[in-house]
């Protein structure tokens, strides 16, 4: 910069305010989604979001097309026969879908996986990487702040899934003309709205986690503890109580819907997300069936913990000094 | 004079320890301010407080009459910040942090990129705008970092040691921009400790010891107050060995040489003989003046260090 260069910034500086002071509302809605639009778009450009992104394919693609194809060639049958009782390809979707937990590579798995990948340093990356003494040195309360992050890395996770889901569900069209039936599409499309319900409560957890702590090493390990340990060990009441009446009063008498045993379960977001399968089919099978209750419950005990945990992340980023 | 920035009883506590021990600052439009402090002194608290990173645990702060701890995002419209310690997303490039900054501001549309394409030139940043900024370097890092504070043409811009880690040319660059700032009328809040850098630039200065102002005055007024003992400073084209054997002998005491400064440590009633010493030796006067401090030996005396 030149001496001339200097006193050019200056005038530039002072020439009058050039922004807009517009109603508190309007702020806060536009500091929501700027943030929100800069998280999708470095998520866009992290490797984690392409490699987690391209094991799910692969499995998607191996579950619903490339096996049921070695078992048509190997059995000379259809695999997806839209003369069946039930539609194969529901019952496969069914099962990849609802498989969760660590060892198998299911939807489920990779949606959490990836919703606690993307968020658990949503606030601790800008903290430590101090971006956020810039950010927050701009009009943005401490609110669109939170909620743009929130939302910047469940859009991520929702429309990656989503996206991918539905590409796979039209090469599979293509390569099984016929399968699945179209009537089925509502249920589908059901099953991945729980899953991204189930995406928006592991966000918020993660999320709330980054604010609790500095380090993202940490809010990692402290979501993953959560989802692999935590969560499962909450259901274990309601599982002990259902074993305990059974023995006690015999199947006859025990309804395992009855929420006494079912409160325990919606206590754990990857519970609530397996129901989504159960949308998929219209007959029982596979131990599975319609359940509009379940679902119905899944759903609002997804909605209650994002709720919960992205309120949380408000109250401690609104106390949190950021030195 | 209009007061842009205002604290009353600011103060914040950790555990038994107060950073900020009720501080009352007002900072007036135009000014360059300087505030000082040893190490630990709590300018970073201070400057983290009024910006709105840290909650105070008392008092208050305005900025241009809005309450920037209830409402910081609102009092953010009218601050720039140039913080110590920052740093940009890496993968994002120089633009696209002018951009994102600048939708935060509310900038819209055409108004927001001819502003950005302005800063970036008045930076010297054009041919680098758009590589990522994980490539930069740290000076500039720093000018974008100036952009994004001036991007809005703010009334008030805080500097916390901003010339941390810029070469000495950088250095003066930034000094020169910072008057020119306040030449045309923003208020400048520099936060440092380099004491030349605020002796040179600001008009007022603030100088914080262990949480508590310990003063508050203009740079030249304070440089007067403590030059107690310094007497006169007699600025002289030829300062030769006779007219300062010449000086020394007219008044009784040793002469303090510094380039063509000789000082004398004697009271103003004795200026004529004095004068008349140095003219008859064949020194050549420009200038007969109270001698002054520097902003060093006050702020030594004014904090603890001078007593350590």
């Amino acid at each position: 910069m030149r001496e001339t260069t200097a006193a050019a910034i200056a005038d530039a500086a002072v020439a009058g305010p050039a922004h807009r002071r517009d109603d508190p509302m309007q702020a806060f809605l536009r500091g929501a989604y700027e943030v929100g639009r800069k998280e999708v778009t470095q998520h866009l450009r992290t490797k984690r979001l392409l490699i987690i992104g391209i094991l799910f394919v692969i499995s998607l693609v191996f579950v619903t097309i490339v096996l049921p194809l070695l078992i048509e060639n190997s059995t000379g049958e259809r695999f997806y026969d839209e003369e069946a009782a039930e539609a194969p390809a529901n019952q496969v979707f069914g099962i990849y879908l609802g498989a969760g937990g660590i060892g198998f590579l299911g939807g489920v798995f990779f949606i959490q996986l990836l919703a606690i990948t993307l968020t658990a340093d949503a606030v601790t990356s800008e903290w430590s990487h101090r971006t956020i003494f810039l950010l927050l040195s701009k009009p943005v309360t401490r609110s669109a702040f939170v909620l743009g992050k929130f939302l910047g890395s469940f859009v991520t996770v929702a429309v990656t899934f989503v996206s991918l889901f539905i590409l796979d569900y039209l090469a599979l069209l293509a390569v099984f003309p016929g399968a699945p039936s179209g009537a089925d599409l509502g249920a589908f499309a059901s099953a991945l709205g729980i899953l991204v319900l189930g995406a928006a409560a592991y966000s918020g957890m993660a999320l709330f986690l980054s604010t609790v702590t500095k380090s993202s090493v940490v809010a990692f390990i402290l979501a993953l503890a959560l989802w692999v340990l935590v969560f499962p060990l909450l259901t274990l009441p309601g599982q002990l109580i259902f074993m305990a009446d059974f023995n006690d009063a015999g199947p006859e008498e025990v309804d395992p819907t009855d929420m006494k045993y079912e409160f325990w379960s919606y206590l754990d977001p990857g519970s609530s997300m397996r129901v989504a399968p159960k949308n998929m089919l219209s007959e029982d099978a596979f131990g599975f069936g319609p359940s509009v209750s379940r679902a119905s419950g899944a759903v609002l005990a997804l909605l209650v913990h994002a709720g919960v945990y992205v309120t949380a992340a408000f109250f401690v980023v609104q106390r949190r000094n950021f030195e | 004079m209009a007061v842009v920035l205002e604290t009353r009883g600011l103060s914040k506590r950790y555990g038994d320890l107060w950073a900020l021990a009720g501080l009352d600052l007002d900072v007036r439009a135009g000014e360059v301010f300087g505030f000082l402090g040893p190490n630990g002194a709590g300018k970073t608290t201070f400057t983290k407080c009024v910006t709105g990173f840290v909650r105070p645990t008392g008092g208050k702060v305005r900025i241009l009459g809005i309450d920037a701890v209830a409402h910081p995002a609102r009092a953010a419209y009218h601050v720039g910040l140039v913080p110590d310690q920052y740093d940009f997303y890496g993968n994002l490039t120089g633009r696209q942090h002018l951009d994102f900054y600048g939708r935060l501001l509310g900038l819209e549309g055409e108004a927001r990129k001819a502003r950005i394409e302005e800063v970036l030139a008045l930076m010297h940043m054009e041919a680098r705008a758009d590589s990522r900024v994980r490539t930069y370097s740290h000076g500039m890092k720093q000018r974008i970092c100036i952009g994004q504070a001036i991007l809005h043409r703010p009334e008030l811009i805080f500097f916390d040691e901003p010339t941390n880690g810029l070469d000495p040319k950088g250095a003066y660059e930034l000094r020169e921009m910072i008057r020119g700032l306040a030449r045309d009328g923003t208020t400048v809040f520099l936060n440092s400790h380099l004491l030349n850098e605020v002796e040179q630039t600001c008009q007022r200065v603030a100088i914080l010891d262990r949480g508590r102002l310990v003063t508050v005055e203009g740079v030249n007024e304070l440089r007067r107050r403590f030059a107690d003992g310094a007497g006169l400073e007699i600025r002289v084209l030829n300062p030769t060995k006779k007219v300062q054997d010449a000086l020394a002998k007219a008044t009784g005491v040793a002469v303090v040489v510094d380039g063509q400064r000789l000082r004398v440590p004697v009271p103003e009633d004795r200026v004529p003989e004095a004068v008349s010493a140095v003219v008859g030796a064949g020194g050549k006067i420009t200038a007969v003046m109270p001698a002054e401090a520097s902003l060093e030996a006050v702020f030594l005396r004014l904090t603890s260090e001078a007593v350590a």
